[in-house]
């Protein structure tokens, strides 16, 4: 992991972006100017995304689950951080910038129909599952099964400040919206997936 | 409200949530998915482009045709024909139909029922002038002369500072404005039905330029039915419109030249002939004032008895120019970008290849490749479609251990069990840990839960010795050991197995129906 350049931009990137589990990629927050052209910006275009990368390849799992086309989405949200960063301005940060993109993409997938989750041990790891992991990752698609029959802005809201634990705030700000209505998305949506739960019961879980 | 249990459950799932991390990418796979989103951006970044244009385009062509509309042209709406472009036909809401020459250039400054009043620029319009009724009126304005209309088809041609009126079928009042004597009233008789008034400022005077029919005779009407020329009959026929000579310079010249066959000759009307019963005579006057006034009354009285006039052709008929047409041609199908390229693309030399030898370059690539497929397979699989992966994963599979166990998952998910439980002992025969207990614990699940066979699962179970104590998968394998056993009757044993599942891991989901198998 490389260190940060020191921009002026630097201090509005958070540590973990910086510091991606790849190992490979330097995030860079510098406004990538649009007339600075050639290799050099298609070089640090470069960089930022890979960068960037594991964070939202991160926030798209929080977002869309296991069930969803993960990597296609984050090919689509690769995509339109290559298009949309040499606009980038450096008004907000750079975080903020690119989870604006990977929330509006995971709209996309949001619409798509999920394909049934597989069962845990077909995800085809190359470790083999404990009781205890195996356990955990069917918790998991039982949750996203839950989230999936929210609406669009309520499954937002929840992952948004339930799951990345952003203020309603910062969440509104993402998405467009107001911090009040981001709070009553959450608690709506909170409610909604706690009767899905209290309805499924144990039964649901395995399956 | 739910229950608190049920947001104490929410709670946990929360924290399960925020440790989850997604599968890693290899820092192969994540460049490469970096380099195809770039170019994949450039590709897009060029096609919104032109999808920019190609809306610029279509708003342009929107607005020169809603320009053009005649049902929405507002009074003074300009309408022009290129010298090159196809002669255009339009139609007025009252019904009159117009003939636009190339070269030509109209605007439309009334067209309300009671008036319709259009000024001629330049160029030659044929005119085919709906019936008027009483009160209602057709006025065309030119450069030196004004026509008014009792229903008729007549064409107007402005032409080096000259105006020359031709009459086919009706009658019109012509009043010179650029005449010294506008009172002089030029009559000639029975005017020829086809014939042409042309007004020449500078001699001030209307010469009758014959058209087969000697001045101050009348002639019979047509009665040969005849077609169009395709320059003015076809408005849509590609070929170039008659071009225009410069101007006029004597009578004869117009006889000769300027007055192109298509409307030169009877022959070139019928279309437009054929459309009225019986045409009246036509008449060409020049004046204006008390005299101009009553001349008209008295002729609209005649005119209203004898035209049958109707609308030629339909109307809106309106004729693009070939640049237009282009235009919309560029701008079709916006969204017809380059496809993004998908991981599905052959993957290409990195950085890190160059300089090696070329047989060590082709087999990193063919590595590459191989490496790639299987990602794909395994996002495939993970997404549902077993079926893909399985026939991505299969090439591989006879030399590669991962692309034998992505063969073995599809193949269970698709619900060949025991193709999938060969493919597992296979695996677990061959391959090495982890994968090698994978498999050989996939293949005890089939036998027991899928293929109803606990032997086989019991006998896996030792030759692999999954429920060793060092084996990663020790609690699931013990568990599973004891399911074989209850279902082969050995209900001891399977006591033994679970006190000894129970001893290590007390706490899991399974542990609960360990207690129950020991009667706990």
């Amino acid at each position: 992991v490389t260190a940060l350049r020191p921009t002026r931009l630097t201090h509005a990137v958070k540590p973990e972006l910086a510091t991606s589990d790849a190992g490979h990629g330097r995030l860079d927050a510098r406004p990538f100017a649009r007339e600075r052209g050639g290799s050099d910006a298609r070089a640090e275009l470069e960089q930022t995304l890979l960068g960037l990368m594991p964070a939202v390849r991160r926030w798209l799992y929080r977002m869309l689950g296991p069930a969803a086309p993960l990597d296609d989405a984050l090919q689509d949200a690769l995509i339109e951080l290559a298009l949309a960063l040499p606009r980038f301005e450096g008004r907000a940060s750079l975080e903020s910038f690119a989870r604006t993109i990977t929330v509006r993409v995971a709209y996309r997938y949001f619409k798509r129909r999920e394909s049934a989750p597989l069962d845990p041990e077909l995800h085809a790891c190359s470790e083999p599952l404990p009781d205890r992991q195996l356990a955990e990752r069917r918790a998991l698609l039982h949750l996203h099964r839950g989230l999936a029959k929210l609406s669009p802005k309520r499954r937002t809201a929840f992952v948004l400040c339930g799951i990345e634990e952003l203020s309603p705030h910062e969440a509104a700000a993402l998405v467009g919206t107001s911090a009040g209505s981001m709070r009553a998305r959450y608690m709506h949506a909170r409610a909604e997936l706690a009767r899905y739960l209290g309805a499924q019961g144990g039964e649901g879980r395995d399956g | 409200m739910a229950e608190p249990h049920t947001q104490r459950e929410l709670d946990g799932l929360l924290k399960l949530a925020r440790a989850a991390e997604p599968p890693a990418v290899g820092a192969l796979a994540a460049r490469r998915m970096v380099r195809h989103a770039q170019a994949a951006a450039l590709q897009r970044g060029q096609g919104r482009k032109l999808t920019r244009y190609a809306l610029l385009c279509a708003a342009a062509l929107l607005a020169l045709v809603a320009g053009f509309a005649w049902q929405r042209a507002p009074a003074g709406t300009n309408i022009a024909v290129g010298a090159s472009d196809r002669p255009l036909r339009i139609a007025l809401k009252t019904g009159d139909s117009l003939l636009l020459a190339p070269g030509s250039e109209l605007a439309v400054l009334e067209q309300r029922s009671e008036r319709r009043r259009v000024r001629l620029a330049r160029g030659r319009v044929l005119f085919d002038v709906a019936k008027l009724a009483a009160g209602e009126g057709f006025e065309v304005e030119a450069e030196s002369a004004r026509v008014r209309v009792l229903g008729t088809i007549f064409s107007v041609e402005v032409s080096a500072g000259r105006t020359l009126v031709r009459v086919y079928e009706g009658r019109v009042a012509v009043g010179g404005r650029v005449l010294a004597a506008p009172g002089v009233w030029v009559s000639r008789g029975a005017l020829p039905q086809y014939g042409d008034a042309l007004f020449e400022p500078e001699a001030q005077q209307l010469v009758l330029v014959r058209q087969g029919v000697q001045p101050g005779r009348s002639s019979p009407a047509p009665t040969q039915p005849v077609t169009l020329p395709a320059a003015l009959a076809n408005a849509q026929a590609p070929a170039a419109a008659p071009a225009l000579p410069a101007g006029l310079t004597s009578p004869a010249a117009v006889a000769s030249s300027q007055v192109p066959a298509a409307l030169a000759s009877p022959a070139g009307l019928a279309p437009l002939a054929a459309q009225r019963e019986a045409g009246p005579q036509a008449s060409t006057r020049m004046g204006s004032g008390a005299s101009e006034a009553s001349a008209l009354r008295a002729d609209r009285g005649a005119s209203a008895d004898a035209a049958t006039a109707q609308p030629s052709s339909a109307p809106g008929q309106l004729q693009p120019s070939s640049s237009v047409a282009a235009g919309s041609a560029a701008s079709a199908d916006p969204h017809s970008g380059p496809a993004r390229p998908r991981s599905s693309a052959p993957p290409t030399p990195t950085a890190s290849e160059e300089g090696a030898t070329p047989s060590s370059t082709a087999t990193s690539v063919a590595a590459q490749a191989a490496a790639f497929e299987l990602d794909r397979a395994r996002a495939l699989l993970a997404a549902g479609d077993a079926q893909g992966a399985l026939s991505l994963a299969r090439q591989h599979a006879a030399r590669d251990d991962e692309a034998l166990l992505l063969v073995a998952d599809a193949s269970r998910a698709l619900g060949r069990h025991r193709e999938a439980r060969a493919h597992y002992r296979k695996l677990a025969e061959r391959g090495a840990d982890p994968l090698r207990t994978r498999a050989a614990f996939a293949a005890a699940q089939l036998s027991l839960h899928a293929l109803g066979d606990p032997a086989d699962a019991l006998s896996l179970i030792a030759a692999f010795a999954l429920a060793a104590d060092d084996a990663p998968l020790r609690e699931r394998a013990t568990a599973l050991e004891v399911d074989a056993l209850l279902a082969l009757g050995r209900r001891w044993e399977a006591r033994l197995a679970a006190e000894r599942y129970l001893a290590r891991e007390p706490e899991t989901e399974t542990s609960r129906r360990m207690r129950e198998v020991l009667g706990k």
